[in-house]
């Protein structure tokens, strides 16, 4: 990376300090009502018995995804056609746009996460199981890197329009890939293994070690039975170890990388100067 | 040494492959006379003034003859013809005369032609002499300056330290020498990186000039008589923008659709042109094929460097598209600073890039609104505050598509007021406008028109004209430039449909 695209990244950078105040004030306000009333609902629940506490996490989960795509998902395409065509055009590097809308999104997704956090712990109070700082790493990566997924879209669709069109689609293999409301198997576990939800269950299930907290069907079912919307396989992944948490981050960061390439890539693809 | 290069042709022998250029007759009679620059746009006549006759262009000299020889402007090129005068016309060096080089045809001049008119027998120059230069790259803004040579040697060059100092470009510290002597002078080329010119041949080495003669360093003219010279500060040296377009084309899987053929012209530095045609003719395309946003077939150069695959060049130019490329919700300081720390080509302190860009805003009206969210801005204040975006850059060139669109016709005038301000500091603009009709003078205001129109048959936009406001209204034989739309624009859009008929009557003539 030469100087001058060293350069783009610093003005643009400030740049979107100065323009994207007003409506990052507005998110994480929408941020801060979103955990209080996930947290109304959940908190009061999580870590009594297993099934609370995991659909707990999973409501976490959406939360934070919900606001990392919320950040990203229209700042490229709303302006891709009149602006930034016209700045590639004129030498500015599509990576030192997207590397300038990255460190931004770091910052605003600090302050996202840090808020939720406070909110999450104030819920649970004394209840909290775990490693606050290791929470706080993961809901801030797991905001971060669903992010960073959003922008990949907003590169790469044309307008605002079909942004929000395709999201509730992100959205919804965020939710179904998580592996909370359906078993997966097959393809889907594959498929799921390229999921933020997914990662992030893990993450918060580990650090929350929410193997060995009781299951609220322990004492209304018969013995040695087991259904298939709670595997005993599932319930064994959360181990509870840091390595396994180490390795649910050195994840999102390779999410968050990949999807800076990608998104740079979709930029670059949909912008091309010649018209063939 | 002098090793000849130009050869002279006879009229229709050969395509004059640029003649939308202007070309300039540069008249030299006496070392204390400034050069008479006259522009040849029609057939000229040349000879000694007399009762009841007067001569288009009049030499007050007894070597010439009352009708002397003719200029005639012809579809290919521009000729000169001698009139069986009595002492003939020497060009480059060559005495045209009946009885001594017979020539049944006009001779067709080419750019940098030397004409002297002097005693037909005499090896020393006639104290009446008369030189004329034809040349086609002269550009009009040059200046003429005067030195008094010394017997010592007396250089030619950029330095401060040469006698003949020019200004700018590729002239090197020293390209030349000049030493006087009995007979005249000597000029001595000093640099391999510039190129001397004697009667319009190349001179490797040196050459001897007597009084009255003319010789040329790069596009820099020189007079010499009685020990002194008179000579050209070209302001403006690289060449502009050349355009040769074959084809402009878009094309998918199925099929390959023509948007643009057979667009061939020049647009100088220092030029301010504005591109008309109807809807669907190509304005836009025209540009964006410039810009590299089109597949072309042809050769595209600025500055004399091609432009293909060559995307450090397009991205110099200042584009304002028709949809403003600014962030609205930043302050006007902001978006402009944030692009001179960019994009300017210029190395500046902080206070000069302050400095330089108050001026540019100032320049544009715009130095009370810095502070000022675009937004907040009004419709004809953002297209100014576009335009300081790329002025801020310092570019060479600029083009614009439609900036005076929305506007009314007061701010539209103090618009082009502003555009034509760059032109005249050199800038190379170019721009589309469907409001130029609302403008009065268009003549004062544009120095080149350049016209594009839909093909009745084909539905491809093609070069109607390219030339100077009043050359088109002659070219169309109208009296108003909105009256040309009206003949290209096809009968469907309440036009005269003869587009076709006006781009063959230019692709003939030029």
């Amino acid at each position: 990376m030469g100087n001058n695209a060293i350069l783009q990244i610093q003005i643009y950078t400030k740049k979107f300090f100065r323009t994207l105040k007003r409506e990052s004030i507005v998110s994480i306000f929408i941020g801060i009502v979103i955990t209080f009333l996930v947290m109304i609902v959940t908190g009061a629940k999580m870590f009594k018995t297993y099934e609370d506490t995991k659909s707990g996490f999973f409501s976490l989960i959406c939360v934070c995804i919900w606001i990392g795509i919320f950040n990203s998902i229209q700042l490229v395409c709303r302006e891709k056609n009149d602006i930034v065509k016209d700045e590639l055009d004129k030498s500015l590097h599509a990576s030192s746009y997207m590397a300038a809308h990255f460190i931004y999104q770091f910052f605003l997704c600090m302050i996202q996460s840090l808020i939720v956090f406070i909110i999450f712990v104030i819920f649970l109070g004394s209840r909290l199981d775990g490693n606050p700082l290791a929470y706080l790493i993961s809901i801030f990566l797991i905001m971060y890197a669903s992010d960073a997924m959003a922008f990949v879209i907003s590169s790469a669709v044309p307008n605002p329009i079909v942004a929000m069109t395709v999201m509730p689609l992100l959205l919804l293999i965020q939710l179904v890939m998580a592996g909370v409301l359906f078993a997966l198997n097959g393809i889907s576990e594959v498929i799921a293994q390229f999921t933020v939800s997914k990662w992030g269950m893990g993450a918060f299930g580990t650090i929350g070690d929410i193997t060995d907290l009781p299951s609220k069907f322990e004492d209304k079912l018969p013995p040695k039975v087991e259904f298939d919307f709670i595997p005993s396989a599932d319930v064994k992944k959360y181990s509870g170890d840091m390595g396994d948490i180490a390795l649910c981050w050195l994840v999102f960061i390779l999410f968050i990388v990949a999807f800076y390439f990608l998104s740079v890539f979709a930029l670059k693809m949909t912008t091309k100067k010649i018209k063939k | 040494m002098l090793r000849k290069t130009i050869s002279t042709t006879t009229a229709g022998s050969s395509a004059y492959g640029t003649s939308s250029k202007m070309a300039y007759l540069l008249v030299f009679s006496d070392i204390k006379k400034d050069v008479a620059v006259i522009k040849l746009t029609k057939d000229m006549t040349l000879g000694r003034k007399i009762p009841g006759s007067v001569p288009d262009i009049v030499l007050d000299s007894p070597i010439i003859s009352r009708s002397h020889g003719k200029f005639t402007v012809q579809p290919d090129g521009f000729y000169y013809t001698d009139n069986n005068s009595l002492n003939g016309t020497f060009i480059n060096g060559i005495l045209y005369k009946q009885d001594v080089n017979p020539s049944d045809s006009p001779i067709r001049l080419n750019d940098g032609d030397v004409l002297r008119f002097d005693c037909r027998d005499s090896k020393k120059a006639h104290n009446n002499a008369v030189t004329i230069v034809f040349s086609t790259s002269y550009d009009k803004r040059s200046k003429w300056r005067r030195a008094k040579l010394s017997e010592a040697n007396n250089s030619i060059g950029l330095s401060r330290k040469n006698l003949i100092e020019f200004d700018k470009s590729q002239m090197v510290v020293q390209n030349a020498v000049v030493s006087t002597n009995d007979f005249g002078c000597t000029v001595k080329s000093t640099s391999n990186k510039s190129i001397l010119r004697y009667n319009n041949s190349v001179v490797s080495d040196s050459c001897r000039i007597r009084s009255k003669d003319a010789f040329k360093i790069d596009n820099n003219y020189l007079f010499y008589d009685k020990n002194e010279v008179l000579y050209s500060i070209c302001l403006v040296t690289e060449p502009g923008l050349s355009v040769r377009l074959n084809e402009t084309h878009v094309s998918d899987k199925l099929k390959k659709k023509v948007l643009l053929k057979d667009i061939s012209l020049d647009i100088d530095k220092g030029d301010f042109a504005l591109i008309i045609g109807g809807s669907g003719a190509g304005k836009s395309t025209f540009m964006n094929s410039i810009l590299g946003k089109y597949s072309i077939a042809g050769t595209i150069s600025i500055g004399g460097r091609v432009t293909s695959g060559n995307s450090e060049l397009t991205s110099g130019i200042a584009y304002v598209p028709q949809t403003l490329p600014i962030r609205k919700e930043e302050r006007l300081i902001d978006v402009v600073t944030d692009t001179c720390i960019l994009r300017c080509k210029r190395k500046m302190s902080k206070s000069e890039r302050s400095r330089f860009i108050m001026d540019t805003l100032d320049s544009l009206g715009l130095k009370g609104k810095a502070d000022m969210e675009i937004k907040k801005l009004s419709g004809g204040e953002q297209r100014r505050a576009a335009i300081a975006n790329e002025v801020v850059t310092d570019a060479d060139i600029f083009f614009l598509d439609e900036p005076d669109s929305g506007l009314d016709p007061k701010s539209g005038m103090e618009l082009m007021s502003n555009l034509k301000a760059l032109s005249d500091i050199g800038k190379m603009v170019m721009l589309i406008s469907h409001n130029y009709a609302s403008y009065p003078n268009p003549e004062r205001i544009y120095t080149k028109v350049i016209i594009l129109a839909k093909s009745n048959k084909d539905g491809i936009g093609r070069l109607a004209f390219c030339g100077s406001v009043t050359e088109a209204l002659e070219f169309f034989g109208v009296d108003a430039l909105k009256d040309i739309t009206k003949l290209i624009n096809p009968v469907s859009e309440n036009g005269e449909g003869r587009a076709d008929e006006f781009v063959e009557k230019f692709r003939r003539m030029y």
